[in-house]
């Protein structure tokens, strides 16, 4: 008896195109960036964040703030920041056409003049925050920031992420691959950073 | 490199939301709000999880979607109101459904035992990937499909069995 069979047969859902994608697409995009918040918050290794330190009496930034520095990257050079500061870290140094484009209590993003996006979303910017210790991630290479360990690794997404000890916590500085960042450049970039009082954890 | 996946996960949808949505009306029982609040939660795990969905995006996003209708089942709140006992006499609305009693005697499987039957007998999946949407075995397929289609029997009187009467 195939009566059933065929019947369920008939049944087969229409399959015309769909014109419109942006509310899904948008949708996507609102949940990739709670997700890299959400891993931040539990140590993941998706996200970089950089480290200063001044809770306690940890002293991150490097002593030589007063000169710009200038590095080999092909496109962009770290330059002196000299605009105002945002709570929970500053910045001794940014690369050259970005500024501080906000921050929270768990987060401090460095992005281009003209990005209008959340503070949360993560494209085309440096992130700044503290987490939980975590493991590192694999294929970390090992480096310091300010003569302490630190490690370095660049995800499948083409982000790099420096993570350092900071007392109890990490610090935490992700770069998203658009602002061709080298390593070296990032260390230097942690380095002039400061955790102030202000600045929490992500897991809260 | 994330604008790449855009567009890949754009042109996935542009092709295959329709039929995800009528999927999704199938395994909810002709539920249209909640096919697309399934096929939505879907399609953002499809494109949270891109870069191992898109090797098999259609058949990543079948699977999605039955483990999302698994887990709408099991929320507290959809278990006080699950009360059906009869065949609802309209149970869909939607004109694309070409046949509401048999929707509506596919509402009273199992999701998953209905899952199985739509998949196999509806979009005319093989048993393999049917048994890779359900993620169960293929003997699991077998006999829920057997089982659905005996319930479906019963549930549908013998005049409505006997086909079209026009």
């Amino acid at each position: 008896m195939n009566d059933v069979i065929d019947r369920l047969a008939r049944l087969t859902p229409a399959a015309s195109p769909t014109d419109d994608t942006t509310a899904d697409l948008r949708r996507g995009h609102r949940a990739l960036s709670r997700r890299r918040i959400k891993r931040a918050a539990l140590g993941g290794a998706a996200l970089t964040l950089a480290v200063g330190g001044a809770f306690g009496g940890i002293a991150l930034t490097s002593g030589n703030e007063g000169a710009p520095t200038v590095q080999a990257a092909d496109n962009v050079r770290l330059v002196d920041y000299d605009g105002a500061q945002m709570p929970g870290y500053t910045v001794a140094k940014v690369p050259e056409g970005f500024v501080l484009q906000g921050s929270d209590q768990y987060v401090l993003a460095v992005a281009r003049p003209d990005d209008t996006s959340s503070i949360s979303d993560f494209q085309d910017k440096i992130v700044v925050t503290l987490e939980s210790p975590s493991s590192p991630a694999e294929g970390a290479t090992d480096t310091t920031v300010n003569g302490q360990p630190a490690t370095i690794v660049t995800n499948s997404e083409g982000t790099t992420t420096l993570k350092y000890a900071y007392r109890d916590l990490t610090v935490v500085i992700q770069v998203w691959e658009s602002i061709h960042l080298t390593d070296e450049q990032l260390v230097e970039f942690a380095e002039g950073i400061e955790v102030t009082a202000d600045a929490k954890p992500s897991h809260g | 490199m994330r604008r790449s996946h855009d567009a890949e996960f754009e042109a996935f949808v542009r092709r295959h939301r329709a039929q995800l949505v009528g999927t999704a009306r199938l395994l909810t029982a002709g539920d249209a709000h909640l096919a697309e609040d399934l096929v939505q939660t879907t399609l953002v795990k499809v494109y949270l999880a891109w870069g191992r969905a898109s090797q098999q995006p259609a058949a990543y996003a079948r699977r999605t979607l039955v483990n999302c209708l698994t887990d709408h089942r099991r929320r507290p709140f959809f278990r006080r109101e699950h009360g059906a006992v009869s065949l609802p006499e309209a149970p869909v609305e939607d004109p694309a459904m070409v046949d509401p009693e048999l929707v509506a005697a596919l509402a009273e499987l199992p999701p998953r035992q209905r899952a199985a039957v739509v998949l196999r007998h509806v979009h005319d999946l093989s048993v393999d990937d049917v048994a890779d949407a359900l993620s169960c075995s293929t003997g699991t397929v077998k006999s829920q499909t057997a089982r659905g289609l005996d319930k479906l029997r019963t549930l549908l009187t013998p005049t409505q069995l006997t086909g079209d009467s026009r």
